[in-house]
Formats: structure tokens, sequence, C-alpha cells
């Protein structure tokens, strides 16, 4: 058979993988969209947010495991929260550490009666976040529970913000806050990391919430109630992606979660790739595990919020995935043999052009919004396309083979953390 | 052609005449607003006259109305702002009216609660100016700004202000139930140093603990000489622990025997185990003399059974208050001290070895032997057997005491019971400090029997006095 009797074939697939593509961007556009709306909605509703006569009592948990590089200026940042003194503990939960965690917390105690120190023995921890979460949610004193990583630098006010949202409405069950990247102008990997964030915040953060009242819990910066967390039954310890498959469980239970885009926290991300595969390994197997949990009870689905999570995880650690691998061999072997040109390719071509543009602007919209429209910021969303999102591919790719090929166990893993990360960033 | 050099020129033609517009345009917006406010500036020269007469009093109130109803409203304000740097009180009030009557103080608010920073900062300025009461008071709201760069330009604006005044202000605001605004406060004070410490010594009286801690911290900030004389009465007045502990941070900077006595003290009778806790850390880290061996002997001196909090059976250990709190703060002390963990755990051990060694102890507290079994008794396993070797102990007498008082640490609440019931029949007042102690057993028992047996002990004492 010759190539040109291929090319109707070859033609058809790349139909087919731009329909999935374009639906996904389709919606991805109207998210941004939305989006952008909620950021000038957000913008006077910050000077709208409610006053709170009366600050209830919260209690910070911070679970950490071998965290010495970074533990003391996250509880540095968190003692100097915008908050009441007296209203407020942080419940750190050493879990197993085999460094100088557990010194750093101690030395900290001495200087400040909020801190409380959980320690979970050798042999019993070292099983993951949510496990440690768990164990330190019994001391934790009070009725409204923020969770901060033992790596994050908050702003004073974020605190105020998510507990002065979650009051203002009885239908929330958590308030989720913004993260943002503190090492972003380290290298090219941590600018991409950066736009991600960015976008990934504006777009399916805010343009969800503005659009069906929903967001997802992001595993830092949050505040939740306690009795929402009891009745969803507390953190899922076989989940390595503990705020996605939380998240679910708690629209099964009713509650909203909200996205406050003005109560930020800075964190350290990746910088090198090896740190960055396995992080992002990590939580695409926590997503698939997710939908793999959720999705046979698809039927008995109570809640609408409930069908959209899954429906988003879905998308992207299934749908995208598979039409951007199809696609990309479709190009590779239309290029090669040579099919990818002439008349018959180009229109596809041009929606395929098209589709990358839409792309960018999206991100370029986020960026925006953000205050982060640098040319060096878009030069580097232009070549995320074909560096970085190739690399989310092969994650998924692989967390998809450990998954269903060799059904390896889900098992914790800890991202790794480089000295002076916190302070060699750009902000 | 690819390049049109006609199309090219008359593009650049165009480009050339819309900036030429926009200057022009720029340069008459500022020769007529140049104009406005020469104009406004010659009736707020009318203000600056003295008013002696009724005709310049009406001609003064005719000014205001003028530049009120001026037709250039910015021009008018700044005119305004001119005024305000006059020195008459009647030049400044008037110009306040007009900035009041024309709007212009409202926008400022608006712009300080919704405005970008620019705008923040130019209301802050302006505000800053005016400087009555409505001005500072929004100036103080503005303290607890998000952005720490406003809330700092607030407050260098009321600091701007005569520096009585605005000590006063900025030490009201101590009280504030606004963290922010307290704390950016606390911080202008700071900066004012010796010119707040009137104003900040009056908040040591405040009824609000936080404005209470937030003078103590800056007074100990700014320092003084003074300073101990002033801060240690609140030491072991003061109701709130926080407030305790920020004395105590102040006082350990200044360092000084005097002062590393009261912490000692603090350490060891303070009804908060934080603030005991402080104590043992802040003498570690200002190395007081003798800190190590008096962090060692407190160390070796606590007993885990007493207040200890969470489930024994608990596989998680949780260290939050009391006596695990006191102990971590202790071993942190030791370790800033520069003990390895090897020494600390050695040096526990040595002292348990010690205790053990019963009749060395006899020896050394000059006990005669046939009290040696007794001694032996009070490190039974057996808790009765304890209890009742504390009891018979006491008609040992004085010798005992020493003894007594190490019981007094049981983990055994009869045991301790009994053991200051018989240093209150001893009636020695060298067991005073470990009965003292045990006012705050965490059993009922213990402390009544603790209060009583001191209570016999001092006045068996007056008894004696009176009968010499």
């Amino acid at each position: 058979m010759s190539l040109e009797a291929l090319a109707p074939v070859h033609d058809a697939l790349l139909a087919v993988c731009l329909l999935g593509a374009w639906s996904i961007i389709g919606l991805y556009s109207l998210l941004s969209f939305c989006g952008f709306i909620y950021s000038l909605e957000a913008r006077r509703a910050k000077w709208r947010a409610p006053v709170v006569a009366d600050w209830p009592p919260v209690s910070i948990l911070v679970p950490a495991h071998n965290e010495e590089i970074v533990m003391a200026g996250t509880i540095e940042s968190l003692l100097h929260l915008d908050y009441p003194r007296d209203r407020v503990e942080i419940v750190v939960i050493d879990d197993s550490s085999t460094d100088r965690t557990r010194r750093v917390i101690e030395h900290l105690m001495a200087t400040d009666r909020r801190l409380k120190l959980v320690a979970i023995p050798p042999g019993i921890g070292g099983q993951g976040k949510s496990h440690a979460l768990n164990s330190g949610l019994p001391y934790a004193s009070h009725d409204l529970i923020a969770v901060y990583d033992a790596d994050n630098c908050p702003e004073p006010v974020s605190l105020r913000y998510l507990v002065a949202e979650l009051l203002a409405d009885e239908k929330l069950g958590a308030a989720v806050g913004k993260v943002r990247t503190l090492n972003q102008a380290t290298n090219l990997l941590t600018r991409c990391i950066a736009i991600e964030f960015i976008s990934f915040q504006w777009i399916v953060q805010a343009g969800r919430w503005r659009l069906f009242r929903l967001a997802s819990l992001p595993g830092t910066n949050y505040v939740i109630r306690r009795e929402a967390l009891e009745r969803a039954g507390g953190w899922d310890g076989g989940a390595i992606a503990d705020d996605a498959e939380l998240t679910v469980r708690l629209s099964q239970e009713g509650y909203q979660v909200k996205f406050v885009p003005w109560a930020v926290t800075w964190e350290p991300e990746p910088q090198h790739w090896g740190v960055w595969l396995r992080q992002r390994l990590r939580w695409a197997r926590g997503g698939t595990y997710v939908v793999r949990k959720f999705l046979p009870r698809v039927r008995r689905l109570r809640h609408r919020d409930l069908l959209l999570e899954v429906l988003h995880l879905l998308t992207i650690y299934y749908l995208f995935f598979g039409v951007m691998i199809v696609s990309d061999l479709i190009m590779v072997s239309g290029l090669i043999a040579g099919l990818a040109v002439g008349s018959r390719a180009s229109p596809l071509m041009v929606l395929w052009a098209l589709a990358v543009g839409l792309f960018l602007l999206q991100m370029a919209i986020s960026l925006a919004i953000e205050g982060e429209n640098t040319p060096l910021n878009l030069l580097a969303a232009t070549a995320m396309y074909f560096t970085y999102c190739q690399a989310w591919l092969f994650v998924c790719g692989k967390a998809h083979y450990l998954d269903v090929v060799r059904q390896e166990r889900l098992r914790w893993e800890k991202t790794v953390r480089v000295p002076g990360a916190a302070r060699s960033g750009g902000q | 052609m690819l390049f049109d050099s006609q199309l090219a020129g008359n593009a650049a033609m165009f480009a050339g005449g819309v900036a030429a517009s926009a200057l022009l345009l720029r340069f008459l917006r500022w020769w007529g607003e140049s104009i406005a406010l020469n104009r406004a500036r010659r009736i707020g020269d009318r203000l600056r006259r003295p008013a002696t007469t009724l005709a310049a009093v009406e001609d003064q109130s005719a000014a205001i109305q003028d530049l009120v109803q001026f037709p250039f409203g910015q021009a008018a304000v700044g005119a305004a702002r001119e005024l305000l740097r006059e020195r008459d009180p009647a030049v400044r009030a008037a110009a306040i009216e007009i900035l009041r009557r024309t709007r212009a103080f409202d926008g400022w608010v608006k712009d300080l609660e919704r405005g970008g920073y620019r705008a923040k900062l130019r209301a802050i300025q302006a505000l800053g100016e005016v400087g009555d009461e409505r001005a500072v008071e929004e100036l103080i709201e503005a303290l607890g700004d998000d952005d720490p760069g406003v809330a700092r330009a607030a407050s260098q604006a009321v600091m701007m202000r005569d520096p009585d005044y605005a000590a006063d202000r900025l030490a009201g605001a101590l009280s504030s139930p606004k963290r922010r605004i307290a704390e950016t406060a606390a911080a202008a004070l700071v900066h004012m140093g010796e010119a707040a410490v009137e104003a900040l010594v009056g908040q040591l009286a405040s009824l609000r603990a936080q404005a209470r801690r937030l003078a103590v911290e800056s007074l100990g900030a700014i320092g003084g000489p003074a300073l101990a004389d002033l801060l240690l009465p609140l030491l072991e007045s003061d109701p709130d622990p926080a407030v305790r502990v920020s004395v105590a941070e102040a006082l350990a900077r200044l360092g000084g025997e005097y002062v590393f006595a009261h912490l000692r003290r603090l350490a060891q009778f303070d009804p908060d185990w934080f603030v005991r806790a402080r104590a043992y850390s802040l003498l570690a880290e200002a190395n007081a003399p003798g800190a190590a061996e008096y962090l060692l002997e407190a160390l070796a001196g606590l007993e885990p059974e007493i207040g200890r909090s969470g489930d024994e059976n608990d596989a998680v250990e949780v260290v939050s208050d009391g006596i695990q709190r006191l102990r971590s703060a202790i071993v942190v002390g030791l370790r800033m001290l520069g003990l390895s963990d090897d020494e600390i755990a050695a040096a526990q051990r040595q002292e348990e070895t010690e205790e053990l060694d019963i009749a060395l102890l006899a020896e050394e507290e000059k006990l005669l032997p046939g009290w040696l079994d007794a001694l032996g008794a009070l490190g039974e396993p057996d808790a009765a057997r304890r209890a009742e070797a504390a009891r018979q102990l006491a008609e040992a007498g004085p010798p005992a005491v020493a003894a007594l008082a190490r019981a007094l640490r049981d983990p055994d609440p009869l045991v301790r019971a009994e053991a200051a019931r018989s240093l209150g029949r001893i009636g020695a007042r060298d067991g005073l400090d470990a009965l003292a102690e045990c006012l705050r057993d965490p059993d009922p028992g213990v402390r009544l029997a603790s209060s009583t047996a001191m209570r016999a002990i001092v006045t068996r004492d007056a008894v004696r006095e009176l009968r010499d």
C-alpha cells in the first residue's frame, strides 16, 4: 500500500484528535474567560471582604517529613500571620523524620507557645501526607483546620482572608488560596512551573469557581471546617494526591470549595527535572487513583460537583493525554512520510496552529491577570508547549504504565528539598 | 514591491502628528492647570491676611466660599494644601474646611481603602499634610493595610506630627483589635525611640493584654537604663502569661546577675508552663553564668509522669504543654549551651544514679543510721510503702528535709502529699521552696497538704520569734 493511500486515514485520525483537542481547548477557553471575569470580581470583592468581629480559633496543621531545610522559614511565616495571636495554634506533625526536623521544631517551640509538636515514631510514620495529617488532626483543638505544606511562606493576610470567606458562606466546606512559585527566576523549569501554576489557578480554579461554584483543594494554603472533614472521613491514607481525593469526597458530602485568589502562599518548586518528574508522577498517579476510585460510582453520584470534579481529572489524565499522544504520533509519522504537507493536511495544520495559538492566549491572559506578563514569561510560555507540556505527556504515560501494566502499589514519594531554593527566587 | 516608501512616509507623518498632538494637549493641560492654580492661590492669599477687622473676617469667609466653588477643583485643592503649610491655626483650619467641602478629603479616604499602591501613597501624603484628628484616624487605620509599604508610609505620615501627639496616637493604636495596626504602631514607636517611651510606659497599665505586651516589646527594643526597674514588677504581677514572656525576653537582652536571678525565679515558680519553659531557654540564650548546671539540675528534677499530656497508649508523642514542653525547652537550652545529646542523657543518668546511692545520701544529709531503711523505702516500687516511709521520716527531723523534698516529686500523689505533711511536721524553713513548687501540683490533695504544711512552718517560726 502506498503512502498516498494512507493519507485519508491519517487525515481522519488527525481530525478526530483535533476534535478532541478542540473540545478541551474550547472548555478551557471558556474557563479562561470565566477566570478573567472572576479576577475582576475578586478585585472588587477584596474591598468588600467580610469583616469578622470575633475571629474564630484556627488550628494550622503542618505535616513534615525530613524538612529541616525549610521548616524554620515556614514556621516563622506562620507565626507572623496577621491573625489574632491567641486564636491560632500551629500543630507541626513530625512524620518520623530522620534528619534534624524535630530539633528545629523544638527550638522554635521554646520561643512561641502557639507551636505544638506531634511526633509520629519511626515505624509508624513516613507513610505519606494523608497519614500524617490524620495523625495530627486529633491534637488540633479548634473547629477550623488550616493546612500548609512544610515549605510554604504564606503572606500574612492569607489566613484571614480564607477564614473570612469560609465564615461568610455556610455551604462552603473549605476555602482555598493561591500558590505562587518562590524560585521562579532560578531556571527555565521553575519558570515553567510558575507559569503552569498561575494558569492552572486562574483557568481551572477561578474559572471553575465562576462557572460551576467548584474548585479543588490545592494540598496547601486552605482552611477546612472540621465538621466537613470528619463527615468526609478525614484524609484518605491510600491516596497520594490527598487534595484531589478529599475534594471529591467533600463534593460528595455536599460541601463547596471556594477559590480565594488574594490569599497567597509562596512555595519553592523543584529545580531539577528528576525531582519534578517524581513529584508529577506522584500527582498523576494520585489523580488516576481518584478517577479509578470514583468513576465506578458515577451512577450513584449524588452531586453535580462530584461529577464535574471526576470529569475534570478524567479530562486531564485520560482524554487530554490520549488526544495528545495520538496527535503527536500522527504529526511525527506525517512529517516522516511527507503527508503533513500539501493541500489535504493544510486546513488541519491551520487548526492545529490555531489550537497552539489559543493555548498561548490562555497563558497570556492568566499571566496578565497575575501581573506577570513579562516578555520573558511569554517567551517561556511559548517554549512550554513544545517542552514542558510534552514532558507532562511522558509523566502521564509513565503513570498509566505503572498503574495498568506494572500494577505497582501507590507509594508516597517525598519531594527533595534544595538548600537555598527559598532564597534564590526572583520574588 | 514589498517596501512602499510613500506609504512608510505617510505612516511616519501620521505617527509624528499623533505624538505632537499628544504633546500639545499635555502642554495645554499643564498651562491651564497652572493658570487655575495661580488664580486659586490668589484667592488663598486672602486667607493668609490677619483677620483683625470685621471686613477682613467677612473677606476670609468669602475666600473660603470662592475656593470651594472654584471651577477647577484640583487647583482649589492644590491651593488649600499649600495653605496647610502655614503655621497660623486659623489658616490651617480654613484650608481643612476647603478640603472637606470640596470632598477632596473623602476622595483620599476612598483611595486609602480601595485605591492602588500609588493612589494610597498619594492619599497618605495628603492626609499627613492635613494632620487633623480625622486624618490621623484614617492614617492609623491605614497602618493595617495589607501592603507593608502602605502601612509604613502611613506610620511615617503620623510621625510627621509633633512627637508627643504622634506617640500618644500610636500608643493608643496598640490596643487596636486589628493585630496588624497594633504591630505597625509598635514598630513606629520603636522607630521614634526615646520620644515614645512616656507613651509606652502609659500603655503598661492598659487593660488589653495585647497593648501591654506590645508596649513591653517596644520598650525592650528601645532599651534604656531604667528598663529593668520599669519591667521587673510586671514579671510577677502581670496576669497575662504572654506579657510575662515579653518582659522576660526584654530583660534577658539587658542581662546582668540581678536579671538572671529573676529569670531563674520565673523558671521555677511561674504558674504557667510556657513562661517557665521560656525562662529556661532565655537563660540559655543569654548564656547566663552557671546556666548549664542550672538547666541540668532542672532537667533532673522533672518527673515525666506529672502533668503528662496526651494518651499514654497513643503511639504518637505530643509536646504541647505541661512538663513535656518544659523538658523540651530545657533540652533545647542545653543544646544551645553547647551540650550534646549524649552529654545531656549522661547527666540525667548520673543524677539518677546519685539518687539511688542511699548510703551516700544519708551520710551527706547527716541522717542517723536508724532512718536508712525509711530512706531506702522511698525508692520502693510500691507507692504505699513509699508513702509510709515519707510519713515515718517526719520523726527523723531536719536531716530528712532533703529526702522529703525529693519525695515531693514522686509520681504518686499520695507519696507527695505524705512528704508535704512530714515537712510541715518537721517545720524546717529549708523545705519551703519545695513546698511552694507543689502548690501547682496537678493533684488537689498534694496542693492542700503543701499549703497546710507551709502555713504550719511559717506560723511556728512566727510563734518562735514572738517567744524570743
